[in-house]
């Protein structure tokens, strides 16, 4: 998978959300109904390595959906 | 022109509620009132003669030969204009309006042709049959005294020919462009002896404004205006009724034949998307399936640096099999997926997307609507619970303010806009949101009371805008929303589409669209009684696409328009099967029916009827995939009748992913800008070869079915078949009528399904199941498919594809009316003769600036690339916006576009790429 790719789209879902106050939910939700497992490993690894590159309601996601990758 | 068992009424039918009734020739009949004496006879199984009368066409009387006796009244009067009256008594064969007829008949062929043994429409001529019926025998006048026997026949057009020789001015190709089609290029010059049908201003008909929809030819009852095909091949000697493979409007055609050959294409009558009609390709354009590019063999590579060798079916699925399964073994079972194409049928595309589910086992499976309308998928399933139009196209003609959105319907849905357009003659009121001053803002008898002229990228500011006026001016239909709406998501909804930052007057500078005329057409559509929407790839084909969605279908749940004849959200699909492509779970979410792959139940009914488990998660979509495949991650694709290397954004990535794989397979008839990165070539089969069913924009459910043998030896779906069974899944179908069947039994939405109930009532609209066994032509009409309707907030988030000083212009892409996508069906037809090259529309203050005159060709750059093309100086785009079609590889739109998607499905944002414009030097042209 392509980081960038994976960190763009992630952000761009994270601010697209329609209730912004549910962000975390509605991204975790967006990512687990529409992307490959892979996809979000794969982001996941690259956050763990690149933690600047997300906004803050996709790493919350994915602290949620990939724990193992969280920092911390 | 006439089908042979097609029984013509010579006037329209009535709609009225009160019957009169009559005699005619001794039968009492009882008829809707405002029927014409001509139809009431007809309907009775009397024939008056006519030759200006057809029921396609309101009554003209203008022949005189249907004249007929009526008791109690003076004269002769013409039964087509004639309507029937409580206890009038009519006689249609008396010896006094048979010695009229005669005498009529004789002044027609005093001026006319005697050769009807050379005659391409002999055989098929109703002057010839009318001249039998009457009983001519001879022609007093002679054949010596003034006539027009010798006037030049224009061939200029590529698909027909008008020879003014034999036309007797009849008018019927005059009220057929205008009232079938709405195009008004032809009329009647002259006066008397010199009246004459004309195209424009004496033009011919290729240098008219004719758009060769083929309606008059269809109307010419001689062989004034005839198909080339006929001239050249003979009168056909059978016909079989199917479905066009172009747009998703989905036009029922009656292909006439002789032998395997096709000799014309006549639109169905009975047809419930067309009713009759046709466009330019669908009637004309289907000389692609016997170009000599078509490719029957299949053929195979190791590299795609070598060249094709042609061998046999089955060392080409052989050879597939082995090596995805080797790919699998090496690099893992999601390493591999393919795309199911739209242009396929239901039946082809199902069992794409079941081989790889299955024999495959990933869930990579998409489609090309992940470029198009996946965000109507999205955002119509979070609001009315379906990915469907809520409309069929007839509900139009209901319609009291009809509101089109990022759509060019005269261009890219051309029978449907007929429709639209005839309801707008007749006064409902129009409203056009789009950057484009497309064709339907002011046409003949048609214009636009309202055009939105909106900046790329800003669809949804301007759409909570009229949502704003609409709550902020108490225009919200409450009972509706109270009784079939969701109140929490209302509130919620309404809360934020008051906040002063979604008013007109706030978002006017970022539109670019004035707020006072935002609010009066916020005010049509909001207080009119019946308002639709109709909207296009201009929608979807955003950064916020599925937000665009969400916004008008809450706009047209607040003011209550959905659920009944004349309202709706109708999103117009682009390729034929579009609808179809999506119901059959071609999303790698979504099993068919539109059920995600993670629910268990569903799941396990698949599981159980295929024979193999199938994985709960989703796979990736075809962007997923080709960036998967830049690091290696993906290495073999199977691509269905889609040419993504033209087709999808940003060009030059879309190459470098096709070239990193081991292995593509394409399915398509001609080699194609894809095929050159392909290992695999598995010949296709034209629409003209195909057995099953498309599903038009309306869910309409149409059966397509094999004219001729399939040119390959093979249906799609066998081939499909044996690569899944050479992978190692055993699938295997005698026909295609057993996978629709095996559609029904998994699709909710299809179970009452069959191509022997289409082959019956000839189509239905999904759902058609046993609550309505003949499908559902309005949804939503009790309840939503979710239950309440949803509303869903919308903020407005600008694209980040802006302009900056080094690219300053939004380039935008759209079709034209007589090419079709990436043009390889059409590219092979005369359709070029219209629009040979793609050229760039740009509005004279640009050029100026720029030292750009009007055919100059340009290098049109972005971020992503560079192309070049001629330019258009057109002020139908505004300044600041250019204009441009793909339809041609040697342009390469898509070279340009970028790689920004919707938020939520990954479609690319055709709609908005900023670019710059410079004139190219003759050096640089001639390199």
């Amino acid at each position: 998978m392509r980081s960038d790719s994976l960190v763009k789209m992630a952000n761009q879902i994270s601010v697209s959300v329609p209730n912004q106050d549910l962000a975390v939910e509605q991204t975790v939700a967006h990512l687990t109904s529409f992307w490959a497992p892979a996809m979000i490993d794969a982001l996941a690894r690259h956050h763990a390595e690149h933690p600047d590159d997300v906004n803050a309601t996709v790493a919350s996601a994915l602290a949620e959906l990939r724990p193992e990758y969280s920092h911390g | 022109m006439t089908i042979a068992d097609e029984v013509d009424f010579g006037t329209p039918s009535s709609s009225s509620d009160v019957d009169v009734s009559l005699t005619i020739d001794g039968t009492s009949i009882c008829v809707p009132a405002g029927t014409s004496v001509m139809r009431a006879a007809a309907e009775a199984g009397i024939a008056i003669p006519k030759l200006c009368a057809t029921d396609r066409l309101d009554a003209f009387g203008s022949c005189r030969m249907c004249v007929v006796d009526i008791e109690g009244r003076k004269g002769t009067p013409a039964s087509c204009t004639t309507p029937c009256e409580d206890g009038m008594v009519v006689n249609t064969q008396t010896p006094h309006v048979a010695k009229i007829r005669r005498g009529v008949m004789e002044l027609y062929i005093s001026d006319h042709p005697l050769d009807c043994l050379t005659c391409p429409a002999n055989g098929d001529c109703e002057l010839q049959d009318m001249a039998g019926v009457v009983g001519l025998r001879d022609v007093r006048y002679g054949f010596d005294g003034e006539n027009h026997l010798d006037v030049t026949k224009d061939e200029s057009n590529p698909y027909f020919t008008f020879d003014a020789s034999k036309c007797i001015a009849c008018s019927r190709c005059v009220r057929a462009c205008g009232e079938i089609q709405g195009t008004f290029a032809l009329t009647i010059s002259g006066r008397g002896f010199g009246s004459k049908v004309s195209a424009g201003a004496g033009e011919t008909f290729l240098g008219s404004e004719c758009v060769s929809c083929g309606a008059c030819v269809q109307a010419c009852p001689t062989s004034t205006l005839q198909e080339k095909t006929v001239i050249e091949l003979g009168t056909p000697t059978r016909k079989v009724k199917t479905t066009c493979a172009y747009c998703g409007v989905g036009c029922s055609f009656v292909a006439e034949m002789r032998g395997n050959e096709l000799v014309r294409m006549v639109p169905d009558k009975a047809g419930g998307a067309n009713a009759g009609h046709s466009c330019v390709k669908g009637r004309f354009a289907w000389g692609y399936a016997s170009h000599a590019e078509r490719v029957l063999a299949p053929m195979v590579r190791d590299s795609i640096a070598e060249p094709w060798r042609e061998t046999s079916w089955d060392e080409a699925i052989s050879f597939a099999a082995t090596r995805l399964k080797a790919i699998q073994d090496e690099h893992g079972v999601d390493s591999i997926g393919g795309i199911t194409s739209s242009r396929c049928t239901n039946e082809e595309v199902f069992v794409v997307q079941k081989m790889i589910r299955a024999a495959f086992g990933n869930n990579n499976v998409d489609t090309c609507a992940r470029v198009c309308h996946s965000p109507t998928g999205y955002g119509l399933k979070q609001t009315f619970g379906t990915s469907a139009g809520t409309q069929d196209f007839a509900s139009v003609e209901e319609s009291d303010v009809i509101v089109v959105i990022g759509a060019n319907p005269t261009d890219a849905h051309p029978v449907f806009a007929s429709r639209m357009k005839k309801r707008l003659r007749e006064g409902a009121e129009l409203i056009v949101i789009d950057p484009r001053r497309i064709d339907l803002v002011q046409s003949p008898h048609v214009h636009a009371s309202h055009h939105l002229q909106l900046l790329p990228g800003t669809n949804v500011a301007v759409v909570n805008a009229i949502s704003h006026v609409v709550v902020t001016e108490g225009l919200v239909d409450t009972e509706f929303v109270a009784e079939r709406c969701d109140p929490a998501s209302f509130d919620a909804w309404q809360a934020f589409i008051r906040l002063p930052e979604n008013s007109p007057e706030a978002l006017a500078e970022a539109t670019g669209v004035p707020s006072e005329l935002l609010r009066t057409a916020a005010r049509a559509y909001a207080t009119a009684p019946n308002s639709a929407i109709y909207y296009g790839l201009g929608v979807t084909e955003h950064s916020q696409g599925s937000t665009m969605v969400m916004a008008i279908a809450n706009l047209a749940m607040a003011t209550g328009n959905i659920g009944r004849r004349g309202v709706g959200v109708n999103p117009l699909r682009g390729q034929n099967n579009v609808q179809g492509a999506c119901d059959m779970g071609s999303f790698p979410h979504e099993l068919a029916g539109y059920r995600h792959v993670s629910d268990d139940t569903v799941r396990h009914q698949f599981e159980a009827v295929w024979g193999a488990p199938l994985r709960p998660e989703p796979g990736l979509r075809i962007p997923n995939m080709l960036d998967a495949a830049t690091v290696g991650a993906f290495r073999a694709i199977y691509i269905q009748g889609e040419d993504i290397a033209q087709s999808d954004p940003n060009t030059q990535h879309v190459h470098a992913a096709l070239a990193a794989m081991d292995l593509v397979i394409v399915q398509d008839l001609f080699l194609n800008e894809t095929s050159k990165f392909a290992h695999v070539f598995l010949p296709g089969t034209s629409f003209l070869e195909k057995d099953g069913t498309f599903t038009n924009a309306e869910r309409r459910i149409n059966r397509v079915r094999p004219i001729m043998p399939s040119r390959t030896g093979m249906a799609e779906w066998e081939v499909t078949s044996a690569l899944a069974t050479a992978m190692g899944y055993p699938m295997h179908y005698d026909t295609a009528s057993q996978i629709m069947d095996e559609i029904a039994g998994l699709t909710p939405t299809f179970a009452g399904v069959s191509f022997d109930l289409l082959d019956r009532v000839g189509s239905v609209q999904w759902p058609c199941n046993d609550a309505t066994p003949l499908g559902t032509p309005i949804m939503h009409e009790d309840h939503f498919v979710r239950g309440l309707g949803n509303f869903v907030t919308t903020p407005y988030v600008p694209t980040d594809e802006r302009t900056t000083r080094k690219f300053p212009l939004l380039l935008t892409t759209g079709r034209i009316l007589s090419q079709y996508n990436v043009g390889a069906q059409t590219r092979r037809t005369a359709n070029v003769t219209w629009h040979p090259e793609d050229i760039l529309d740009m509005h004279e203050a640009d050029a100026e600036l720029r030292g750009i005159a009007d055919g100059t060709w340009v290098e049109v750059s972005s971020r992503a690339g560079a192309t070049s093309m001629r330019v258009r100086i057109s002020d139908d785009v505004p300044a600041g916006v250019v204009y441009t079609t793909f339809h041609h590889p040697g342009s390469g739109a898509n070279v340009v576009t970028t790689d920004n998607s919707d938020w939520a499905t990954n479609c690319p944002e055709y709609k908005v790429t900023a670019v710059e414009v410079r004139p190219r030097s003759h050096a640089d042209v001639d390199a």
